[in-house]
């Protein structure tokens, strides 16, 4: 199939969340904008008007700027203590602030004192002045400022999708989560097409604007006042697609929505990998299945914290979580090698300080492993990490920037093995597996539930003096759901007898290796266990 | 009537003044002209009057009140002003520059229009040729010319004019003049003429007030100052253009 094709039946396949998507990714864009400019240009004027505002306000809306955009989300999710469209816009308008106070500014101090001097002159007030005056001549470097912070805001938008806000950043997100290309480029292209069609609008807008005041023809006067409504119309686009997109009820996922779940609801999120995507999958499918509950789905968070964040606001109900992580990254208690220490001490804490209940985890142990290629393993006997140490001087490593960090990372190794190794590159989990497999590193940070591992032929080493902490896998729900729906912990329950390692990678490697859709992934394995019951009613649930 | 009382202007507050104890009389219904090079305060004075600036000392009054009794905005509605330079607004057309004091004035656009047709006519541009424009379409002269209507819209009793024809060459600045008589003759408005050129201040003024370095040397008619000139100064100045003639004239 030709590259075109490919890409048409791909999008033929999500249409409807296409549409979605786009929809909502214009409104985040859109809406921030527009708040922005109601905010931005009164500061502006503002700091223009009174000498000594100008630098602080800039310094201020400066620094915003600085920030790194997952930090705002991750920052303004804490304070506002909930997932969703909200803390998106309010960054995405944070954002947008700079380019258009600063424009504002500019604009009103390039215009001639001798303008403003007539402009008191004939009589005008303060505000004719700023009104008849002073906005209008700046209008075209405001514009401008307004023109840049739009086409910014669509490129950071696609990060809202990492706090549940949905947008073009979803397929992106996903994409990654699975190493599904196809996905990334759904939402990629869209979004770079999207920045260029709001760059263009705007650039209509200012020549409309000119053209308009400055044209006598009644043709020239048609097209000026067209091309002053096309970034309205791309508004009013995204509005439409995002209503009819969720008015057929199909995108698969609830969009947008944050803050306390309704009755009966019960809001399921997913970390952005295909690992916690399938067992949150499996649990919805599950609690579906087998309850009166309504799931909402809030999959691809951009990260532990805004997973953690969210439940404990109460932005969602249950997610699935990580020993290990809870133990260091979330209470920040030193590591121990003992799974069920540990599971006992993260229970406990989360019980005390959050109010949200460990339920039975499942028997895999997503630790950190340390991954070679298994030919390499044969010839040179490797076993276990102890083995590498006479080795390691002349062995090139790929550690995840977290990795070489964490004191359960290269740091420990170092301390628990004396291993060095020659070089250490920072690389992208999901590139690493290839990496190793090509030569490219000799060893990686592996996880050890990655399909990839048997895919690519690597074998993971013993950790034989117990340096990796267990990372057991288990449901975190909220104690306040599990006493309005006890029956939650029953029905999750059976899946701890059917899943381990092995399990696990296997069917990883059905969605990242076979490019299988998790949802379909999670049916079939239930069903092959016995959770589900077959056909008829699995047609009813894939079908939108 | 306006009568400036010991009038004191000092833009660094003491240390040097742009203006110096000036007082004096501008009659009902005369066109008084303030004479004198850059810096010696003539402009100071237009703008105090217009309260773009307030004095460090001294009083103003307009027609008996104080000038703060009135409110900037009203004050200067009451005030026709024609800027140095560029004074029209660069994104209105010509019909919005002229009709902008009646804008402000709640005036509806059709009258607005129509008293800016009237007063087109009034200062010799061609309407339906002109009302359109924007001034970056029109000559300097042209551009003056609007900025005169302009001034003249709201029927103000005073008309301030602060060297509005002094970037124009010559021949334009010859035939604006003309027209500021005309229009003189016609309107019957109080003007404060403000320029750098004896001639053109003996052609228009019924009064001239000379100004040197922030004081006013001599108020009077050009027949007064020609026959006695009061400073040093004032003799000089008045026989720069005769100097300058003679020079011409020894030209080879």
């Amino acid at each position: 199939m030709s590259g075109v094709a490919h890409m048409l039946s791909v999008i033929e396949q999500n249409g409807t969340e296409l549409w979605l998507r786009t929809g909502q990714h214009i409104m985040l864009t859109g809406v921030s904008t527009l708040i922005a400019i109601a905010i931005g240009i009164p500061l502006g004027v503002f700091a223009a008007k009174r000498g000594w505002a100008e630098r602080p306000l800039l310094a201020g809306v400066g620094i915003l700027q600085t920030v790194p955009s997952l930090a705002m989300l991750a920052l303004l999710l804490a304070v506002l203590q909930q997932i969703g469209a909200l803390p998106a816009i309010i960054a995405l308008t944070l954002y947008a602030l700079l380019p258009i106070v600063r424009n504002t500014v500019t604009g009103l101090r390039g215009i001639a004192p001798e303008i403003m001097e007539a402009a008191r002159g004939v009589g005008m007030t303060g505000a004719q002045q700023l009104r008849l005056v002073e906005l209008p001549l700046a209008l075209p470097v405001l514009v401008a400022g307004v023109r840049t912070a739009a086409v910014v805001g669509v490129g950071i938008a696609t990060l809202a999708a990492f706090i549940g806000a949905g947008g073009l950043g979803q397929f992106i997100n996903r994409g990654l989560a699975l190493s599904n290309t196809d996905l990334i480029l759904l939402g990629a292209i869209p979004a770079a097409l999207l920045a260029l069609a709001v760059d263009q609008s705007i650039g209509a807008f200012q020549w409309g604007m000119e053209a308009q005041r400055r044209t006598r023809e009644p043709g020239k006067a048609w097209a000026a006042r067209i091309a002053i409504a096309l970034p309205a119309v791309i508004l009013i686009f995204g509005g439409v697609a995002y209503w009819s997109a969720t008015s057929s009820g199909s995108a698969g996922q609830t969009p947008l929505q944050a803050g306390q779940g309704e009755e009966g609801t019960l809001r399921i999120g997913a970390k952005n990998f295909t690992e916690n995507l399938l067992l949150a999958e499996m649990i919805a499918q599950l609690l579906e299945a087998r309850t009166e509950l309504k799931i909402q789905r809030h999959y691809g968070l951009g990260g532990t914290m805004i997973a953690h964040n969210a439940l404990r606001e109460g932005a969602l109900d249950l997610y699935v979580e990580y020993t290990g992580t809870a133990l260091t990254t979330i209470l920040r208690a030193p590591t121990m090698s003992d799974p069920e220490a540990v599971f006992d001490v993260v229970s406990k804490a989360y019980a005390k300080q959050f109010d949200l209940i460990w339920l039975k985890p499942f028997r895999i142990n997503d630790a950190y492993a340390l991954a070679v290629r298994r030919s390499v393993a044969q010839t040179r006997g490797w076993a276990t990490i102890s083995d590498l140490a006479s080795d390691a001087s002349n062995l090139r490593a790929g550690f995840t920037p977290e990795f070489s960090q964490r004191p359960d990372g290269y740091p420990g190794l170092k301390k628990a093995y004396g291993l060095k190794f020659r070089r250490v590159y920072d690389i992208e989990a999901a590139l690493m597996y290839r990496a190793v497999a090509e030569d490219e590193v000799d060893v990686i940070s592996a996880y050890s539930t990655d399909g990839r591992i048997d895919a690519l032929q690597l074998i993971l080493l013993d950790d034989d003096r117990h340096l990796f902490p267990p990372y057991f896998a288990a449901p975190v729900v909220r104690k306040e759901v599990l006493d309005t729906h006890p029956q939650v912990r029953d029905v999750i329950a059976p899946l701890a007898d059917v899943l381990d390692n092995a399990t696990m990678r296997a069917l990883n490697w059905s969605v990242d290796g076979e490019k299988k859709n998790p949802r379909a992934v999670a049916t079939q394995f239930l069903q092959a266990k016995g959770l589900l019951p077959a056909e008829a009613e699995r047609v009813q649930q894939a079908v939108p | 009537m306006i009568v400036l009382d010991r009038v004191s202007k000092s833009f660094d507050e003491g240390q040097t003044f742009a203006l110096r104890d000036v007082s004096l009389t501008i009659e009902q219904g005369e066109t008084f002209v303030l004479l004198g090079s850059s810096g010696s305060g003539k402009t100071t004075i237009l703008r105090l009057i217009s309260r773009l600036i307030e004095p460090t000392s001294g009083t103003i009054t307009l027609d008996g009140r104080d000038l703060r009794d009135y409110t900037e905005t009203a004050l200067r509605r009451n005030m026709g002003y024609v800027f140095q330079g560029i004074g029209l607004f660069p994104h209105m057309t010509v019909a919005d520059n002229v009709g902008i004091g009646l804008r402000l004035i709640g005036e509806p656009a059709p009258e607005r229009e129509a008293k800016a047709r009237a007063l087109l006519e009034l200062v010799g541009l061609e309407p339906a040729a002109f009302l359109d424009r924007f001034p970056s379409e029109l000559s300097g002269g042209q551009q003056q010319r609007v900025a005169v209507a302009r001034a003249l819209a709201t029927d103000p009793d005073y008309l301030l004019m602060d060297e509005p024809f002094g970037a124009l060459d010559a021949l334009t600045r010859e035939s604006l003049q003309a027209e500021v008589l005309r229009l003189k003759a016609k309107l019957a408005k109080t003007i404060l003429f403000v320029t750098h050129d004896i001639i053109e201040a003996f052609l228009l003024g019924d009064r001239i007030g000379v100004c040197n370095a922030g004081h006013l040397d001599q108020v009077g008619t050009r027949r007064e100052l020609l026959r006695n000139p009061e400073t040093d100064f004032v003799r000089a100045l008045l026989a720069r253009p005769l100097q300058q003639l003679e020079a011409f004239r020894e030209l080879p």
